[in-house]
């Protein structure tokens, strides 16, 4: 039995608390009666998994089991879930190509030879070869890259099928090969409970025309949160989307959870709570701490990607994408639910060097707003960690740098669009479509390893409901003129940050910081 | 301040290097088994020859020179017939060491005092001190 999350009561005797702060660490005292939210400890791992990786696909939910689902001269597509899960990368062998090899094994063995497999990257960057390498594993790769493994490309017309619209006059469509495959089998990591369920295909094999329909201001300002699919339009309008899918090709569904061991030597220290550090746990933050100033950005950058995690899977369910879906949501609650009494006047987090968008990449000012406002936020279920009107203080460097290569309409969006406005609904109505459309964009989205051309606006999208709900936002340690342009104010330290709140929150807010990792998700009552 | 200087000092004070490492008030105790610290030998004749030297030349000076105890009401005692408990209104570590050696040595002699098995009794040496200077036994509070 794994130890629950907690909610710590600052008082005297609490050591200082550690937070991300972009590439580094900080350790930080907090005002005596604030809150702290830990994370419940990791899950056991699952010993056999290649046993229950079999059992799944033999004993699948509401559906027969995979054998008898292959038939020879049948067309067979495999869609994996791509770069953005999970975070941070896990150690190999990827879970992803472990169970395809299996689904591989048993369509040999059923005879089927038009197999092809997809990374669902939607309108993410594509993923590298030797990205994709790693994530499906050697023998996969050598056997059908490139030519029956690839990334989806959501904006190449020929390989586009349109499924038609939902009762909400939602679009549907999605890669043409996965449509008119007589199976498809999808493979999911589901990181947080926003991940999964009828998503993974109608989003990860979409276009844009398909993602357009809840990846707006107004769907995200009605999901409250996005991490809680029962209180989700961007979940509702998936759902929908997903039984039009259903209606076109059958889909068997592989889900998968992890436990949150996100960090293994030497950064164990990160995953524990500080009163539990021991001697050897605060030498190896002060190594790293000390490491870390010491280096340029860049070499830090590059250090901290290469950081595998040791997660250990603690779930699999295969077969009907609802049921599936039911399954993986309680086995991601049981790892990552904390309840919380209460909402606080400020939230305090530190935000990681890594997001969904940025793996072996910068964390750009824009994709530093989606992880704080966007995934930060977001992480509750009832009501939010914050209360309304209340500020919400984040550790992150915030720097003007952007990767050219990864995020081009990035570096327009925070030249040409922020400098308009940051209003969610003016730059959604102003200037989206302009960006969604942009050949050149497109060229480097299909062609380069560039996020599709909207993909910024998304990220804003992402932050709109805090932005809706929060009073003030204030970045410590970030940069003072990148900060100002994305709208929210910077301080150079807590302590100044507090001094600011105090005009929104009052002079005796009260506190609730958000310790991370390990991950987890508020359950405020 | 150099940020070498200004990391230690972070940790130094925050995780109170040199002093009993404290979790927060808050914080459940862990369930441990409860364990077994023999004392009885704190109580034999030489232990007691021990603690009263350690007291006249240790304790006592050390007490008068923080605060000035005053004892009311002694006589009460002889009224007593033992066994008694003796209540302190716990204010701090000096609360057990001054009430004991306000008692008339015939009643300290004989005097044995509670402590908090998970704070005095957490290793050999401090239990050892804690049971030979002011005669303590364990007393288990598994939870906060």
């Amino acid at each position: 039995m794994s130890r629950p999350g907690f909610v710590l009561e600052v008082d005297e005797r609490t050591p200082p608390i550690l937070f991300h702060h972009g590439e580094n660490f900080r350790l930080e005292k907090l005002p005596l009666g604030s809150r702290v939210v830990y994370g419940p400890d990791p899950l056991p791992g699952i010993g056999d998994v290649d046993a229950a990786i079999e059992h799944a696909l033999l004993n699948p939910l509401g559906m027969e089991p995979l054998p008898s689902l292959l038939r020879p001269g049948m067309r067979l597509t495999i869609a994996f879930d791509d770069i953005s899960l999970p975070l941070p990368q896990m150690r190999t062998p990827d879970i992803r190509g472990r169970i395809i090899e299996h689904v591989l094994r048993h369509a040999a063995r059923a005879g089927v030879d038009d197999v092809r497999l997809y990374v669902a990257n939607s309108l993410h960057r594509r993923m590298t070869a030797a990205e994709i390498k790693r994530a499906v594993g050697e023998r996969v790769f050598r056997s059908f890259w490139p030519d029956a493994l690839q990334n989806h490309d959501a904006e190449d017309r020929d390989n586009l099928a349109y499924l038609g619209k939902t009762e909400h006059g939602e679009d549907v469509e999605i890669n043409k090969h996965a449509a008119e495959s007589d199976l498809l089998v999808y493979v999911n990591i589901n990181l947080v409970s926003m991940d999964g369920g009828h998503k993974s295909v109608a989003v990860g094999l979409g276009s844009y025309r398909s993602v357009k329909p809840h990846h707006n201001v107004e769907t995200m300002l009605q999901s409250k949160s996005y991490m809680d699919p029962r209180h989700s339009a961007l979940h509702r309008s998936c759902d929908r989307m997903g039984k039009i899918v259903e209606k076109t090709v059958k889909i068997f569904h592989i889900e998968t959870t992890l436990n949150n061991r996100a960090f293994g030597a030497p950064f164990e220290f990160l995953q524990k709570r500080e009163w539990e550090w021991t001697l050897k746990d605060q030498a190896a933050y002060f190594a790293a701490k000390r490491a870390n100033d010491r280096t340029p950005v860049k070499t830090r950058r590059a250090m901290f990607h290469k950081i595998a995690a040791p997660y250990g899977l603690t779930g699999i369910a295969a077969g009907d994408v609802d049921e599936v879906h039911t399954v993986t949501l309680e086995r991601v609650h049981r790892q990552q639910i904390v309840e919380v009494d209460g909402q606080a006047d400020v939230l305090v987090a530190g935000l990681p060097y890594i997001g969904p968008y940025n793996v072996n990449s910068i964390m750009n000012p824009i994709l530093a707003v989606c992880e704080g406002l966007g995934y930060f936020f977001n992480m509750y279920r009832g009501k939010p960690l914050v209360r309304q009107g209340g500020v919400m203080i984040m550790f992150h460097p915030v720097r003007n740098e952007f990767h050219s290569l990864h995020h081009p309409s990035y570096i327009d969006f925070f030249e040409q669009v922020l400098s308009v406005s940051t209003d969610p609904e003016t730059i959604q109505a102003k200037f989206e479509q302009q960006f969604a459309e942009d050949e050149w964009y497109r060229h480097l989205y299909r062609t380069g390893y560039a996020y599709h051309g909207v993909h910024p606006f998304y990220m804003w999208y992402w932050a709109s409901h805090a932005m809706a709900h929060l009073g003030d936002v204030i970045y410590v340690g970030g940069d003072r003129s990148t900060v100002a342009r994305l709208g929210f104010r910077s301080a150079t330290t807590l302590a100044d940050a507090l001094d600011m709140a105090s005009e929104t929150a009052g002079r005796s807010p009260r506190i609730t910081a958000m310790r991370t990792p390990p991950l987890w998700l508020a359950e405020v009552r | 301040m150099s940020g070498i200087v200004k990391d230690l000092r972070t940790l130094q004070r925050g995780f109170r290097w040199g002093r009993r490492p404290l979790a927060p008030r808050n914080v459940p105790l862990p369930d441990l088994a409860p364990r077994d610290f023999p004392t009885a030998w704190a109580r034999t004749p030489a232990a007691k020859a021990a603690r009263a030297a350690i007291h006249e030349a240790v304790m006592k000076p050390l007490i008068e020179s923080q605060i000035r105890p005053r004892v009311h009401n002694a006589h009460v005692l002889s009224t007593l017939a033992p066994p008694v408990i003796f209540y302190a209104n716990h204010s701090s570590h000096l609360d057990a060491p001054t009430l004991l050696l306000s008692l008339p040595p015939s009643w300290r002699d004989r005097t044995a005092v509670g402590a908090a098995a998970d704070y005095f009794f957490d290793v050999w040496w401090r239990a050892a001190a804690t049971a030979l200077v002011i005669n303590a036994f364990p007393v288990e509070r598994p939870s906060r």
